[in-house]
């Protein structure tokens, strides 16, 4: 992975060393509230409903078990014990003291991690798939590119102060796994039909209170340009993206008032008219950064492992796990595990620091040091030794970190909600807790087979409902909370805004709701092999309609 | 309806009231009460003061209920300010000591899984020695005690 140069350790430690002086400012009173939220926003502080909230980055979703152990030891040194892994493959705390703030961001530096760009008008945490770099399906790992857009754009000064926040990500294998068509700018790696890697470029997509999927503005941008292309959008957006409207400021309503061919001709000219300037990537400085991410030298194994099919043969709860938590690696032997952060009525994406650890030291004794985090809130062991799976699934279950729910019914995506969020207006813990608890993952989850449910606390969409297969978004009608349900989301490459079923639900009907949903879809589906997904593809809404609201 | 002013503590976070001796308890029941409109307001002024002098951040009027058994937040938003997030998530103290030999079996009993495993039937925390303040749903509002 990434390691800091003595320009990035100065940079991060002179930052630090700023934010320390202005939060001793702001306890002094030499500035006030007002002066002091856009600095602390831009360390990544928000003011929660109970507390500040620290928002940690981890660039595309990359970590090291010290960096994973540091914090571990933050959560208990300044925190309450735990961690949130958040749908932008970051950590928020919930519970730091403002006045421990500088020393959290000087413990993160040295483990060579930050919390700049977390927060406010600028390109924030550029993410990418999480499988990088180990997946068989990949045409090149992601992460190099998206660590030269993360030193590029850190501090930039011409986009500290964008219209609103900026979201990039970078996929290179054929799945999407990183949702870049509900990002600002996706860039996705390609092969053109010389054989040279490049990107396809979507623009425009978002969730939030108006969801966009992103339009393809461009088949094929040779590699070397990718900052000089994502200057050019950039450029674009900070000119004409709107200002006089919170709600209508990302660049997506840009591309969706002017048209995806406006801004398209308008960013080509843009980006011809300054090509030849500093910003192509020189292929040594891609080369330099891409040695970085090279693959681990992982010992040749057989194909086949003994050890892992006897396991299974003879173990039906490891057998299961290997069937749903893992995938297969690029290099023969291997497998990539997903250790869900989704225990059965658990709290989605909240980590204590005792499971930090222990996936700390799985990631250095069994994956080649590295753990990452996924927009799914999990985290991922990369490259996992099929001979060493029955050793790291029994350390897993003896934690209780081994449930085999990855991409199934249970394995939800929630934001924080009214549980701790200011913005929110309906919480969504607790509804992701009911439903898994309803559902478990016995043989009703087995049957149920491959189903996203996301949840957001309110139009912000941080729980990304649009593209859950089933989406579920918390309002507040009439002083109580009241659930609204999205059917037939997806964020992967057959990106789709989910289409919205009716009447909301009161929190007391929102579990039955989904069931019904749920059933719905078991009744009508072609067979086992027709996912939710494709079902409701097949279906429609109406059926579900049905089921829900009667002939009303 | 009966009102108290709330904010949070600037240098830590933590929700806090207004009291009636001047100072920003982190009760709720400690809150100084204001009857009307009009004596919010004026208490609000008093409150902003204490947000100039750096005490506190974002005073706000909030709408309470008073019974027999004390001071009630009338929306969920103030509710969950009051008495903390409505889901059981704190870790609980590491089940085994660090060094000590254990068996994955035995240990996959009481661990994680087992801490963040909330027990719908009884969203309740009552005799809970965890720091936070955390109540049992009978302290939440009827309507949001689910």
């Amino acid at each position: 992975m990434y390691r800091y140069d003595e320009f990035d350790k100065s940079f991060v430690a002179a930052r630090v060393a700023q934010f320390r002086d202005q939060v001793a400012r702001r306890l002094e009173g030499d500035l006030d509230e007002e002066q002091f939220r856009p600095l602390r926003l831009m360390n990544g502080v928000y003011l929660q409903l109970h507390a500040y909230m620290l928002r940690i980055a981890i660039p595309y979703g990359t970590l090291s078990p010290r960096q994973l152990r540091k914090l571990a030891f933050i959560a208990r040194r300044y925190d309450k014990g735990y961690g949130h892994f958040t749908t932008r493959q970051n950590i928020q705390f919930n519970w730091p003291a403002l006045k421990d703030c500088p020393d959290i961001l000087n413990e993160l530096a040295e483990v060579e991690m930050h919390a700049i760009q977390t927060s406010g008008n600028c390109i924030r945490n550029v993410t990418a798939d999480q499988f990088a770099g180990a997946c068989a399906d990949e045409i090149e790992d992601p992460r190099p590119y998206a660590e030269i857009l993360r030193q590029w754009s850190s501090l930039h000064p011409e986009y500290s102060f964008l219209p609103r926040k900026f979201k990039i990500a970078v996929n290179g294998a054929a799945k999407d796994r990183a949702a870049i068509r509900v990002h600002d700018i996706g860039y996705q790696i390609v092969k053109n039909a010389k054989g040279e890697v490049g990107f396809a470029v979507y623009v425009g997509g978002g969730l939030g209170r108006t969801p966009l999927v992103g339009h393809k503005i461009r088949d094929f941008l040779p590699n070397a340009d990718l900052l000089a292309y994502t200057n050019a959008i950039l450029r674009i957006y900070n000119l004409e993206g709107r200002r006089d409207n919170k709600f209508k400021a990302r660049i997506k309503i840009l591309v969706h008032e002017k048209g995806a061919d406006v801004i398209r001709a308008e960013v080509e000219a843009e980006f011809t008219n300054h090509r030849d300037d500093a910003l192509a990537l020189p292929q040594d400085e891609i080369d330099r950064i891409r040695a970085y991410f090279a693959p681990p030298a992982l010992p040749a194994r057989a194909t086949t492992s003994i050890a892992f099919e006897k396991r299974k043969a003879n173990d039906f709860a490891f057998a299961r796990f290997a069937a749903q938590n893992v995938v297969a690696h690029k290099t023969p032997g291997y497998g990539i595990v997903t250790i869900s952060l989704k225990p059965i009525g658990g709290i989605p994406g909240d980590a204590s620091a005792e499971t930090m650890e222990t996936i700390a030291d799985l990631a250095e004794e069994f994956s080649a040091v590295e753990v990452r985090v996924t927009h799914e809130q999990n985290l991922v062991l990369p490259h996992v030794a099929l001979d060493d799976l029955p050793a790291v699934f029994d350390r897993l279950a003896g934690q209780g970190l081994a449930t085999a729910n990855a991409g199934l019914v249970t394995d939800i995506i929630s934001c924080p909600g009214l549980d701790y969020c200011g913005l929110a207006t309906a919480r969504s813990i607790p509804v992701a807790q009911r439903i898994s608890e309803r559902f478990g993952n016995g043989a009703r989850a087995r049957e149920i087979g491959e189903l996203k449910i996301n949840i957001s606390g309110c139009i912000n969409a941080c729980g990304h409902h649009h593209v859950g297969h089933i989406g579920i978004l918390g309002l507040e009608k009439a002083g109580s909370e009241a659930y609204q349900i999205t059917l037939g989301g997806s964020a992967d490459e057959t990106c789709n805004v989910g289409a919205i079923t009716g009447r909301s639900f009161s929190s007391d009907e929102i579990v039955n709701a989904i069931e019904t949903v749920v059933d719905t879809y078991l009744k009508f589906r072609a067979g086992a092999a027709e996912d939710f997904l494709a079902a409701y593809r097949r279906i429609g809404m109406e059926p579900f309609k049905e089921a829900l609201y009667g002939r009303e | 309806m009966p009102k108290v002013i709330s904010a949070n503590r600037l240098a830590d976070g933590i929700v806090v009231y207004a009291g009636r001796d001047g100072s920003w308890p982190e009760r709720l029941s400690q809150a100084k009460i204001f009857a009307s409109k009009a004596e919010a307001e004026a208490g609000l002024l008093v409150a902003q003061n204490d947000a100039k002098r750096n005490l506190v951040v974002e005073p706000v009027v909030v709408e309470v209920t008073q019974d027999a058994s004390g001071l009630r937040a009338v929306t969920l938003r103030e509710a969950i300010r009051a008495l903390g997030p409505t889901i059981d998530f704190l870790p609980r103290p590491h089940a085994f000591a660090p060094d000590a030999n254990w068996a994955p079996a035995k240990a996959a009993k009481q661990t994680t899984h087992a801490v963040l495993r909330i027990p719908r039937s009884a969203d309740a925390r009552e005799n809970d020695p965890r720091e936070h303040e955390l109540l049992s749903t009978t302290d939440f509002p009827q309507e949001i005690a689910r």
